[in-house]
């Protein structure tokens, strides 16, 4: 892959959640549902899934691009076992090309009861963010299927935007709408999450809203959220309770 | 210039390692280490590439190591994304005479006290998966078989990512560095958080949680999860 393929994986995964019909335009679930869809078509699926999960065992389908992907999705809540269960136990992507004959799978409930639905294949992938996971994007396909280097690329884009709609939605703004041709907020670099965990432990709240807040300070100062970060890390800049920051 | 005495030691170390389920992330700090023994090298860091095909900081044998590792990724230039991107190793480079080439990297690293600087990819196939990186004073010169030798350690840990699950489909290695990356954002998070609890600095937190990692034999990152979710329950 050459670096302009490599960038245009994100671009790519944008513009195709923006060429998905919306149905109210708004709100976290409207940007997930377009998100599946985009995905189901973008990589020729039968179906995918967002599934927002916690630790404590609480788990939802947040967005499906049908109902048999939605059933499917849910599916594995009655079983207590599959694919999104260990990508999110697990922190990494699960992939199983073709569900029949599956040896030693560790999920005999949901392998009978999937294929009983017409599955062939699932893939899912975990929504996170280090520690701070969101939950499960799941695709579906109803023939065996292999993902190639490019495809597992386009499919993680996909993740990423995922995991940014739903950290977004974790924030305070009560807008929840992201600016789709916003840069990626996430960029990846240790300085940014040292200082999540430090305004996480300094101010005593959750690791998303951490960077949430750091994210609003950044804005609010007109810097990058690098520079905010390394000022946090070198004892610079100290983020206080009440938003209001020096 | 490469000790072979140190060179035993390092690949028994790795044959013990690489035959259990092991902690990834410790093991390529671990290699960092060797080669900085191996080689002579001052620091030595190491990069993996994620599906964007940019790399990212991975493992480093000490903080200038890791400082050095991040100047590149900040400045988008350095010897580590040279060859990464050219697949090829970048071998004895002085950087008094670098400084066309990396108009930041090279001045930074030169009043940090380095001479010169090499870097090998981490190869798979037709791809780079990451780069190994090393930095010394003068005398560090390396000999065709010094190449080698560290481009074998290179390989190393590009067999480390394939070892850790058996990979026998393209997917696997994706799933494999996605791991990885992601425990690295885990440990990083705990680092910031351990910090700021113990009032200490990041990287004396990193050697508390890898102390805790050994003595308790689970991995670095199920340690960073825990001191995590410790601080957070008592928030």
């Amino acid at each position: 892959m050459c670096p302009q393929e490599q960038q245009g994986v994100r671009d790519w995964a944008v513009s195709m959640v923006h060429q998905q019909p919306s149905s109210d335009g708004r709100g976290v679930a409207d940007q997930l549902h377009r998100l599946c869809c985009a995905v189901a078509v973008g990589l020729h699926l039968k179906g995918t899934a967002v599934t927002v999960k916690s630790f404590d065992g609480s788990e939802a389908v947040a967005a499906a691009s049908d109902a048999t992907s939605r059933r499917l999705a849910e599916l594995e809540f009655s079983v207590g076992e599959g694919p999104s269960h260990d990508a999110f136990l697990q922190g990494r992507p699960v992939i199983v090309s073709e569900l029949r004959g599956l040896k030693g799978g560790g999920w005999p409930g949901y392998t009978s009861a999937s294929q009983a639905e017409g599955l062939s294949a699932v893939f899912a992938f975990p929504l996170q963010l280090g520690a701070s996971r969101f939950g499960v994007l799941s695709l579906f396909a109803d023939a065996p299927r292999r993902l190639d280097r490019d495809e597992m690329a386009r499919c993680l884009a996909m993740s990423e935007l995922a995991t940014e709609m739903l950290l977004d939605s974790s924030a305070s703004s009560p807008d929840g709408e992201i600016d789709p041709d916003l840069k990626s907020a996430l960029s990846f670099r240790s300085e940014i999450y040292q200082a999540q965990g430090m305004v996480m432990a300094a101010l005593g709240i959750a690791l998303p809203e951490a960077l949430s807040r750091m994210r609003a300070h950044a804005f609010v100062a007109g810097r990058h959220l690098i520079d905010v970060s390394a000022d946090i890390v070198e004892g610079r800049l100290q983020l206080t309770q009440d938003g209001q920051d020096p | 210039m490469i000790s072979t005495e140190r060179l035993t030691d390092l690949f028994v170390e790795v044959a013990d390692t690489l035959v259990t389920d092991f902690d990834l992330v410790e093991f390529l700090h671990k290699l960092t280490d060797h080669a900085a023994a191996v080689s002579g090298a001052e620091a030595v860091g190491l990069m993996l590439a994620d599906h964007h095909g940019k790399l990212r900081y991975m493992a480093a044998s000490n903080e200038t190591g890791k400082m050095f590792e991040l100047f590149q990724l900040q400045n988008s230039e350095g010897p580590c994304l040279d060859c990464f991107s050219t697949r090829e190793p970048v071998v004895n480079t002085d950087l008094a005479s670098a400084t066309d080439r990396w108009p930041h990297f090279a001045p930074a690293a030169i009043a940090a006290g380095f001479q010169t600087v090499h870097a090998f990819p981490m190869r798979l196939r037709d791809d780079a998966i990451g780069a190994l990186n090393l930095f010394g004073h003068a005398d560090v010169d390396f000999q065709d078989k010094d190449v080698r030798v560290v481009q074998a350690l290179a390989d190393i840990a590009t067999i480390a990512l394939l070892q850790e699950r058996s990979i026998a489909h393209s997917e696997a290695l994706t799933v494999q560095l996605q791991g990885a990356l992601n425990s690295r954002i885990v440990i990083e998070q705990a680092k910031g958080a351990l910090a700021q609890m113990e009032g200490t600095t990041p990287a004396d937190a990193f050697e508390l949680m890898r102390s805790q990692a050994r003595s308790s034999q689970r991995r670095l990152v199920d340690v960073a999860a825990e001191v995590l979710d410790q601080i957070a329950d008592g928030a």
